[in-house]
């Protein structure tokens, strides 16, 4: 599949007011980071794990292709289209869940930014039910991954890791508490185990007459 | 047999007010795990589009509370009166006046332009109209509401369906109205006291 679907398509449009509010600010986080442009190959490596980290965030995290920093200034020039030309959804894709267990779930889409720029943004959204870990070593001249290893995005720094203690994975393990309950509750309310009826008598009780 | 409602800490109940609540649809008592951890969400969705936040979470330990399952905080500031609960079982509610109406200044300078702009509406005394509401201040809060809504739900907070009920209370014969820059024509009038809407 060639085509990179922009984001001004209605689908795609909190992606790109995403994308907006972290070009207009110039900032990167746990959950955005910039990559000036360059070809698909020479930012494989460092786009794949970055986005199995993001997988492992509340709401995932995006990586834009177009935006650097030189020094004490912000280099928003956008994706090169000799550059852009090089990315294949598919085979993106199919790059990243080579690595990703269980499979990432991505949204590769163009942003249209200021004059006549575009940026390549890349969301790996939030996993489903189980944290994301590396399934395979990488290739011989490619250390940084490794079978097992879990890769993670501090808080509050635009960086990638692996976990190495214990201490690290705690927001991760939460959040996956968490979306397994939310998982059950869903399944109970399907088959009709939580009797929705009497959630608003209780709520009202709660309130104790206020 | 229920019980007395709570003495609130501020008058709000005493006044023209907002009521808000945001309910998921299961009752879980404690789907949030500690009480601490109900003041962290509510700081970490707050919504700031102007110069009060929403809900507005105060910084002062003395204008926050708990319950054995509910944090509150509440705001008495410049005839401005708030009062919210988040429980553990993540139901929200929400309690502040109707500012244009508390506000005296506010509620002066609303009178000032809908005379100017309804002026061909000679029968009217206008010192008598009980209230103005704001269009412009009515869309900021629903938005708000939503908003805060939206990001209690992407923040995992809520799941499944959520239920929003808004309510305005005390509000009988208040003038419907907007600053003096937009063209305002017509005289509209709250007919009932309290006026709601549910959604999900």
């Amino acid at each position: 599949m060639g085509a990179i679907p922009r984001s001004d398509m209605p689908g795609h449009r909190r992606l790109q007011e995403r994308v907006h509010a972290a070009l207009d600010r110039c900032q990167e986080s746990q959950a955005i980071e910039f990559k000036e442009s360059a070809e698909w190959e020479s930012l494989k490596w460092g786009i794949i794990r970055t986005l199995m980290a993001m997988a492992n965030l509340r709401d995932g995290g995006v990586i834009i292709v177009g935006a650097s920093e030189h020094g004490e200034t912000w280099d928003l020039s956008g994706i090169d289209s000799s550059h852009l030309s090089t990315y294949q959804v598919d085979e993106v894709t199919d790059a990243v869940n080579k690595y990703a267990s269980p499979p990432l779930s991505l949204d590769i889409v163009l942003v249209p930014y200021g004059n006549n720029t575009e940026f390549l943004a890349i969301r790996a959204r939030e996993f489903e039910l189980a944290p994301c870990v590396c399934k395979r070593n990488g290739p011989d001249q490619v250390k940084s991954f490794r079978e097992g290893e879990i890769y993670i995005r501090p808080a509050g720094k635009a960086q990638t890791k692996k976990v190495t203690d214990a201490h690290e994975p705690q927001d991760l393990l939460e959040l996956a508490a968490e979306r397994r309950a939310r998982r059950m509750i869903e399944t109970a309310h399907r088959i009709g185990f939580v009797p929705a009826a009497g959630a608003q008598r209780a709520f009202d009780d709660e309130l104790q007459g206020l | 047999m229920s019980k007395a409602p709570a003495r609130l800490p501020v008058p709000v109940l005493e006044h023209p007010h907002w009521r808000v609540s945001i309910r998921p649809e299961a009752y879980i008592p404690d789907v949030i795990p500690s009480l601490s951890k109900c003041f962290e969400i509510v700081e970490k969705n707050r919504v700031r589009f102007r110069g009060w936040d929403y809900p507005h979470l105060s910084r002062h330990e003395q204008e926050r509370g708990h319950g054995k399952t509910w944090v509150a905080s509440w705001a008495n500031f410049m005839g401005h009166f708030e009062y919210w609960r988040l429980y553990q079982s993540s139901q929200f509610l929400h309690l502040f006046s109707v500012r244009e109406s508390t506000e005296p200044r506010w509620r002066q300078k609303l009178q000032a332009e809908t005379e100017s702009h309804l002026s061909h509406y000679r029968h009217v005394n206008w010192n008598d109209v009980p209230g103005f509401f704001s269009l412009t201040n009515f869309t900021y809060c629903v938005t708000e509401i939503i908003e805060f809504t939206t990001r209690m739900v992407q923040s995992g907070t809520y799941a499944g369906t959520v239920n929003i009920s808004i309510e305005l209370n005390g509000i009988q014969g208040f003038v419907l109205t907007t600053s003096w820059e937009r063209a305002w024509f017509k005289y509209y009038a709250a007919s009932e006291d309290a006026l709601g809407i549910v959604g999900k």
